[in-house]
């Protein structure tokens, strides 16, 4: 979880991933960063984010984001 | 399955104008903050663009320009151009056709086949194919005109929305018989059951202004009348899904091998978009211009104004010419196709002042 959050971090270091909860639905992050977000992870952990993962609710967390990770692992 | 091979059209040479008033993104810092303004230069790519609201300048007077710059520069033989195809939605009225102002002022001949194709981000994939189709048909000459404009909205006005990442800009592509040159080959794609991702609902047929005033008042109805919206979330999973796969099939389909080629001039959404697309089908980053950074998304114009960026200045002697260029957006149309040209016959980007003075006055059409 920490390298996840070092990720986001280096994304927007400006939000607390940490504490924040509706990362998309309140704004705090936009399209945008989530392509940016998916290009870091895609590299860090090696795998491929399906275009069809790349949904707001996917997003919203950071549980949700490494909820969504773990199922690219397979 | 919309494959084509075309052979005997080669290309003659490609030009492409902006208009001659520069805004830089960095100016829109105290409008919309500093933080969000460099977020959005990370993002799109985006440091400059040229506008043509102030000028008055249209998407036609910027083509018109760069047609002239290539029958002037080839001292080429008007009367031999049998099509002007003007790939824009940038339209200089809603009715005529643009192509038939176009015909006029670059005095080509009545025998000319002029008309619209108003598409989008693929108009000038879509335009290529359509070019190489005619000049098969019995054709000597074919003018391509894509380019695109802004609203022509009050000078000092910011619109709200995203002012900062649409460019205009225009373009020629002169093609003509030559059965020694070599093929033009793509795919071209439609999906129009996700038109909703990129409309301009108000203004239209469906939509009348006059419909909206009634529903929503005189105000509001100017307000919406022409506004465009786009789903930015949505247009970033079409991007990468639709258009990776049609380059997929495309590769597949006629045994693509990306070192064949000096560049893909891809269209210029968004250096985000371009980066990942370039990743997804492992093209190398380096070998796609990003013309976007100085010109910003101008629509219709970005493939051939990226192929003009990189060949006209002629930093790159030792081209081959073969390029692939790729377009998407608005429809939904996409299309990735392939071309081969003479890189010393590519124009450096030009910039353009003067609008076109149609003669329509008030006085007279009231």
């Amino acid at each position: 979880m920490e390298q996840l959050y070092n990720i986001l971090e280096a994304v927007r270091p400006d939000v607390d991933f940490r504490n924040t909860e509706g990362l998309v639905s309140d704004s705090y992050i936009d399209s945008f960063d989530i392509v940016t977000i998916i290009s870091y992870i895609e590299n860090a952990y090696d795998i491929e984010i399906p275009v069809e993962a790349m949904v707001p609710e996917n997003f919203d967390s950071a549980k949700s984001i490494m909820k969504m990770i773990e199922e690219a692992k397979g | 399955m919309s494959y084509f091979n075309l052979n005997n059209t080669k290309i003659v040479a490609v030009a492409a104008t902006v208009p001659d008033d520069v805004e830089y993104t960095t100016d829109y810092a105290k409008q919309f903050g500093e933080e969000h303004v460099q977020k959005f230069i990370t993002s799109t790519g985006v440091e400059r663009r040229f506008t043509a609201h102030r000028l008055g300048v249209t998407s036609s007077d910027l083509c018109a320009a760069a047609a002239e710059k290539i029958l002037t520069e080839f001292d080429y033989d008007r009367s031999k151009i049998d099509a002007l195809v003007f790939a824009s939605s940038s339209r200089d009225y809603l009715q005529p056709v643009t192509a038939c102002i176009l015909q006029d002022r670059l005095g080509l001949s009545d025998e000319c086949i002029c008309y619209d194709v108003p598409l989008g981000c693929s108009a000038y994939v879509y335009g290529l194919e359509i070019a190489a189709m005619h000049i098969n048909s019995g054709c000597r000459s074919v003018l391509l005109l894509a380019g695109s404009c802004g609203d022509q909205i009050p000078g000092e006005y910011v619109p709200p929305e995203i002012p900062m990442l649409f460019g205009s800009g225009g373009s020629a592509t002169l093609l003509e018989y030559d059965e020694s040159a070599p093929p033009i080959y793509g795919l071209l794609r439609s999906m129009g059951r996700d038109f909703k991702m990129l409309v301009s609902p108000y203004g239209g047929q469906r939509h009348p202004f006059w419909m909206v005033a009634n529903d929503l008042g005189l105000q509001r109805a100017l307000e919406l009348n022409n506004k465009f919206y786009m789903l930015g979330m949505d247009v970033m999973r079409f991007s990468l899904k639709e258009v990776v796969q049609m380059i997929k099939d495309f590769n597949a389909r006629f045994q693509i091998d990306y070192n064949d080629f000096d560049i893909m001039a891809c269209h210029q959404a968004n250096k985000l978009i371009i980066s990942n697309l370039a990743r997804k089908i492992k093209f190398p980053i380096e070998r796609i211009p990003l013309s976007i950074v100085n010109y910003g998304n101008t629509g219709c114009a970005s493939v051939p104004l990226a192929i003009c960026d990189y060949y006209g200045k002629g930093e790159n002697p030792k081209s081959s010419g073969k390029i692939l260029t790729c377009g998407f957006g608005i429809g939904l149309s996409l299309g990735i196709v392939g071309i081969t040209l003479d890189p010393s016959s590519c124009f450096e980007v030009f910039r353009v002042r003067d609008r076109y003075d149609d003669g329509i006055s008030y006085d007279e059409y009231n």
